[in-house]
């Protein structure tokens, strides 16, 4: 480490004297303040635009839970199988008519 | 401390004008370190303005205004060294990448206009700036906050946050980094400027 002492470092103490504090141009502190302004008012449209989305997504998830809770006039809730309701839908005239006879056995039940 | 600790309260309260005065404190200084952590002089603006945007954005987040100062080092230190790592990514060699300074160097030195005293002042830059090229940005920096700005280890401890023991080896591995592209540059170049060599 000598060699930094006695080469090396002095070099260092000499930058420090030939790169003096540069003092500031005159649009230092407006430009400062302009980058500052653009910055807080891109932030500032951001938390906007956020809080437009938060509100949206809020008011789209309390329509969509009143959709599925209220209950909707003709839906009937029926407790019947799904066969039943198949059944019930498809009278045997109607089948007999496409050419499809039920079983014997299954209308015996 | 340039500024009373009740001014950064003001200013981490949202006063503009606190902040303004916290500025227009420190900025010289500010411009000083990074002139010599960057090294090109037309640079130095810029990334000032950037560490006193970060500043602005951030001040919420310093807990107490005694470790203001260090905070706004460490805030130096890592524009500086995003802008280092910036221009090492564009490896630039071209004469219209040559720093004003550098330029203005050259322009004086053709045109025989410059004293010795600048000439000479001139040459440690390019010599010192040339060892710093020479290392890696982190090693830079730690050496310019250490050598040239003169930074004790206790205030390197708060700025990197890392204890004095775990500095002093960086420290060391950076001198031994630099010596050796010192020692290359002079077994390079033999014919150094005369006065710089009498320097050291």
């Amino acid at each position: 480490m000598d060699k930094w002492n006695d080469e090396v470092n002095p070099l260092f103490a000499q930058y420090r004297e030939s790169v003096p504090d540069p003092e500031p141009s005159a649009s230092f502190m407006p430009s400062l303040w302009r980058a500052i302004d653009a910055r807080r008012s891109f932030t500032s449209r951001i938390q906007r635009v956020t809080r437009l989305i938060l509100a949206g997504a809020a008011v789209a998830c309390v329509a969509m839970i009143a959709a599925v809770s209220v209950p909707r006039p003709g839906i009937h809730e029926s407790h019947a199988t799904y066969t039943d309701v198949l059944a019930a839908s498809h009278p045997a005239e109607s089948l007999a008519a496409l050419g499809i006879v039920r079983d014997p056995a299954e209308l015996g039940k | 401390m340039l500024v009373e600790f009740e001014l950064i309260g003001q200013a981490q309260a949202g006063d503009d004008a606190a902040f303004n005065r916290i500025v227009t404190a420190y900025r010289k200084r500010i411009l000083g370190t990074i002139a010599r952590l960057i090294g090109r002089p037309e640079d130095v603006e810029d990334v000032a303005q950037e560490v006193f945007l970060r500043l602005f954005f951030s001040l919420d987040q310093l807990r107490t205004p005694e470790v203001f100062e260090p905070w706004l080092y460490r805030l130096t230190v890592n524009a500086s060294y995003d802008y280092l790592r910036r221009q090492r990514r564009r490896n630039e060699s071209r004469m219209a990448d040559l720093s004003e300074q550098q330029v203005m160097l050259a322009d004086a030195v053709a045109g025989g206009k410059q004293d010795s005293e600048q000439q000479r002042k001139g040459q440690v830059r390019e010599l010192v700036e040339e060892l710093l090229d020479g290392v890696s940005s982190e090693d830079r920096i730690l050496l310019t906050l250490k050598e040239v700005e003169g930074l004790s280890l206790k205030e390197l401890e708060k700025i990197y946050s890392v204890n004095e023991n775990a500095l002093k080896v960086r420290l060391f591995r950076a001198r031994q980094r630099v010596l050796k592209a010192f020692e290359a540059s002079r077994d390079k170049a033999p014919a150094a400027p005369a006065e710089v060599k009498r320097e050291i």
